[in-house]
């Protein structure tokens, strides 16, 4: 056994990633990660030079006072969508462009945005919240992505810094994902779920699950364990919002739900679970 | 100043730092989570281009342990999608560390043991860890010497083969604010 004479030293012997580990990994993936961060549409910008007021003509000092008046009204009355992070949320289209790669285990799938694809697709109505907004995109290697998205601007599963809400209950980080891949257990549906803790409103705990069909016929979703149904729209997504338990309680007593679609005869043709009962 | 030379700084600061961030996260976050918290902790770069001082990597710390302290809050649902795709939920990096030890740090605050934690692992000067946690370099001096001698105490208590291994053994002072 190694004798040392200060704890710290003990822990540096002990660091789990050794200085230098991650070399090989760093190097393999710092061109896709800084393709994405290039792509990202709030570029740095640039800083502007500061010149001297009353240096400048008359009618520029007007000007400034006039364009400093507006920019004061402006902040007070945005101060409340300001405060809400709403500035700090993405554009639907940067925020699929600059998706992080999903990882299965086996490393990272890159998926590219197809810009003219980036639309809201539906809404669900949460009480106390309002509007849930789904946005969906293709992506050129075949996958789609989504994303929930309130009506303040945040996205639901960022983090505050990055556009988050207060009211984010967790779930999944909005993105896109190659199709086949994002639920394999299940059977042609694949779905996301993101929580919306309202309680701080008023409201309550809900789940929202939002997802695609890989198999063309589909006209509703339903949730065999509530019963609750949701239209596909746009041809193979939906969008479902059932309220629930808060499953910070211990022992998460949110009811485990199964969804299925439906076709126009009334045939299950897709499931989130092809051995559960029901489909 | 313009921003291509905005853009060739921020890459210069990542090829330099990701390595850094990412063993940083890695060390105290399950692997998938660590490399979403290294991403994000640059795209955040990228928005605050202005704000990043001359010294990058402390401020860069400073941001990935607010953004892994985020993603900590909402462990528990965030993960679940995350677990679906792995199949297997990797352990904590700090599990991993000698059981005694690990025992002796999970004793300590998270102030402390992230205040060691920066000096032996991530290999910060007191200058450079003060950045990272918001302190003044005489704060972190004085919070990095309590939390050694927590240490030391803690692993004295485990009365097991790693405590023994440290030689230099100095009690906590009396009526020590923790």
């Amino acid at each position: 056994m190694t004798t040392v004479s200060d704890p710290v030293e003990l822990l540096a012997l002990a660091n789990p990633v050794p200085p230098g580990s991650l070399s090989a990994l760093a190097a393999e993936r710092a061109d896709g990660l800084l393709a994405t961060l290039r792509a990202e549409l709030v570029e740095p910008r640039p800083r502007l030079g500061r010149g001297l007021w009353w240096g400048r003509p008359a009618f520029a000092r007007r000007a400034v006072r006039v364009a400093t008046a507006l920019a004061v009204i402006a902040i007070l009355t945005t101060g409340v969508a300001w405060a809400a992070g709403a500035f700090n949320s993405p554009t639907p289209q940067s925020l699929f462009r600059t998706n992080f790669p999903a990882d299965t285990g086996s490393g990272p799938i890159f998926q590219n945005v197809v810009p003219d694809s980036v639309k809201q697709v539906a809404s669900v109505e949460i009480p106390k919240v309002g509007p849930v907004a789904l946005w969906h995109a293709l992506t050129k290697q075949g996958g789609w992505c989504l994303g929930l998205r309130l009506s303040n601007g945040s996205w639901l599963g960022t983090p505050p810094q990055a556009g988050g809400s207060p009211l984010d209950g967790g779930g999944a980080v909005p993105g896109c994902f190659p199709t086949g891949v994002i639920d394999p257990g299940g059977d042609h549906l694949e779905w996301l779920e993101n929580d919306i803790d309202a309680r701080s409103v008023g409201g309550t705990f809900w789940r929202i699950r939002s997802g695609v069909i890989t198999v063309p016929g589909a006209v509703k979703v339903t949730d065999l364990t509530t019963g609750k149904s949701t239209d596909v729209v746009d041809g193979n997504v939906f969008i479902l919002a059932i309220e629930a338990p808060n499953p910070a309680i211990p022992g998460d007593n949110s009811p485990r739900l199964h969804l299925v679609a439906y076709d126009r005869a009334g045939k299950v043709i897709a499931s989130d679970c092809r051995s559960c009962a029901g489909g | 100043v313009t921003e291509t030379s905005d853009s060739d700084r921020l890459e210069a600061i990542f090829r330099e730092h990701y390595e850094a961030v990412l063993a940083y996260a890695r060390r105290r976050a399950p692997a998938e989570v660590a490399d979403d918290v290294a991403a994000e902790t640059f795209a955040i770069a990228w928005r605050k281009a202005g704000q990043i001082p001359r010294e990058p990597l402390p401020w860069l710390l400073g941001v990935a342990r607010r953004v892994l302290s985020t993603q900590r809050r909402s462990t528990q649902r965030r993960t679940r999608l995350r677990q679906r795709l792995l199949q297997t939920a990797e352990p904590m990096p700090i599990d991993t560390v000698d059981a005694r030890l690990g025992e002796a740090l999970s004793r300590l605050s998270e102030r402390d043991r992230e205040a060691l934690l920066l000096v032996a692992w991530e290999g910060l000067a007191p200058r450079e860890a003060a950045t990272v946690v918001g302190l003044t370099q005489t704060g972190f001096s004085v919070r990095l010497h309590r939390a050694r001698r927590r240490l030391r105490a803690a692993l004295e208590r485990a009365d097991t083969p790693a405590s023994a291994a440290v030689a230099d053994h100095s009690p906590l002072t009396r009526g020590e604010a923790r």
